[in-house]
């Protein structure tokens, strides 16, 4: 099941899931992502072997997150949609992820300490 | 119960709070303002500026910005730098011609305030989220570095990308270690502070609960470590804030 967590002061850790039959809740999905990483939040997808990966952008249309093309991705990430689909804007080779495949962690922006 | 302002409010407000935040674009939360610790929160906060208002001891009074007006040209600091024997950073100051010095100290009272301060900011943190916030770090982590995280509030773990070392400490900074080239003994490179959303002023304290600080640490090294380390504030091992 694909959900992210994001990092919460009050409540440790907020769950948004990317699977199920509710669209309002996929619509919720789409809609947090992409405001996430324009608010500037860390997305990182998690592999099985507790690797992380970073999140690019987040294509809302195919509800697919955007990471570079490096090696190590997890078979089950492969998307069936093709990487010429990848907005123009982002540079290198990227890979589409289906929000609904993996498991995601987000971070808020940092003050230093 | 938490003393918010002196206010009592149950840990189901703060969850009713949280998620009402979140549902309105402040998905990380906002720290809970305690009285007697300011906070200080990451500068594209949307509310950055009323909540470390509402955080400071007089709330009525308004910040001041400074001006050329209030620099002193007749004042400059010529050098400044850290003093074992002293154990502060010893400044030298020119003041209308004549050079000063005077030592800051960073010694044990510095570092005693800052872990009571921090101590004082625990108020502020929910016990059931620092609870989620374990059971995910389980998760994240293998079973030693899990057992030596609840029995010693530390783990290490070696970045495959760097070699670095880090040592994750529960409300400490990040130690970053490697080892001598001659010797191969390990030695402090910097400590890393770094608070998602903001920080408790003049204590260890960030704004979510310990372990979830140490969970974006852990993140963030495994997933952009350059980031980690552009974003961290590095303090020097001599300095309080590194808490060693």
């Amino acid at each position: 099941m694909g959900h992210l967590d994001v990092l919460n002061c009050g409540l440790g850790h907020i769950r948004l899931t990317a699977t199920g039959d509710d669209p309002i809740e996929k619509e919720r999905f789409r809609r947090c992502v992409l405001d996430m990483l324009h608010r500037g939040y860390s997305l990182f997808l998690e592999k099985p072997d507790g690797g992380l990966i970073p999140v690019r952008s987040f294509d809302a249309e195919s509800a697919a997150y955007i990471i570079s093309d490096v090696p190590g991705i997890p078979e089950e990430w492969e998307s069936t949609i093709s990487t010429k689909e990848v907005p123009k804007s982002t540079k290198g080779r990227t890979k589409k992820v289906p929000a609904d495949k993996a498991k995601g962690v987000a971070i808020g922006r940092s003050s230093g300490g | 119960m938490t003393d918010i302002l002196d206010q009592q409010v149950t840990d189901e407000d703060i969850a009713a709070l949280q998620t009402m935040l979140f549902e309105r674009g402040i998905y990380a939360g906002v720290p809970m303002p305690i009285a007697g610790s300011p906070f200080v929160l990451e500068d594209r906060h949307p509310h950055k500026t009323e909540l470390e208002v509402l955080s400071r001891e007089d709330p009525d009074a308004e910040p001041r910005s400074c001006s050329d007006a209030d620099v002193d040209e007749s004042c400059a600091l010529v050098n400044r730098w850290y003093s074992y024997r002293h154990q502060g950073f010893v400044h030298l100051v020119k003041s209308h011609g004549k050079l000063e010095s005077f030592i800051e100290p960073t010694g044990p009272g510095r570092r005693l305030n800052l872990i009571l301060e921090t101590l004082g900011a625990a108020r502020a943190w929910d016990i059931k989220a620092e609870g989620r916030a374990l059971e995910r770090l389980s998760k994240m982590t293998n079973d030693w570095q899990f057992r030596a995280y609840l029995l010693t509030g530390s783990f290490l773990e070696t970045s495959k990308r760097s070699h670095v070392t880090y040592l994750f400490r529960k409300v400490r900074p990040t130690l970053a270690l490697r080892p001598e080239p001659k010797t191969k003994m390990m030695h402090v490179i910097a400590s890393l502070c770094l608070h998602p959303v903001g920080w408790r002023d003049g204590s260890f304290a960030g704004a979510m609960v310990p372990s979830d600080d140490v969970i974006a640490h852990l993140v963030l090294m495994r997933g952009r470590e350059e980031k980690f380390w552009a974003r961290a504030n590095q303090h020097s091992v001599w300095e309080a804030e590194s808490g060693v």
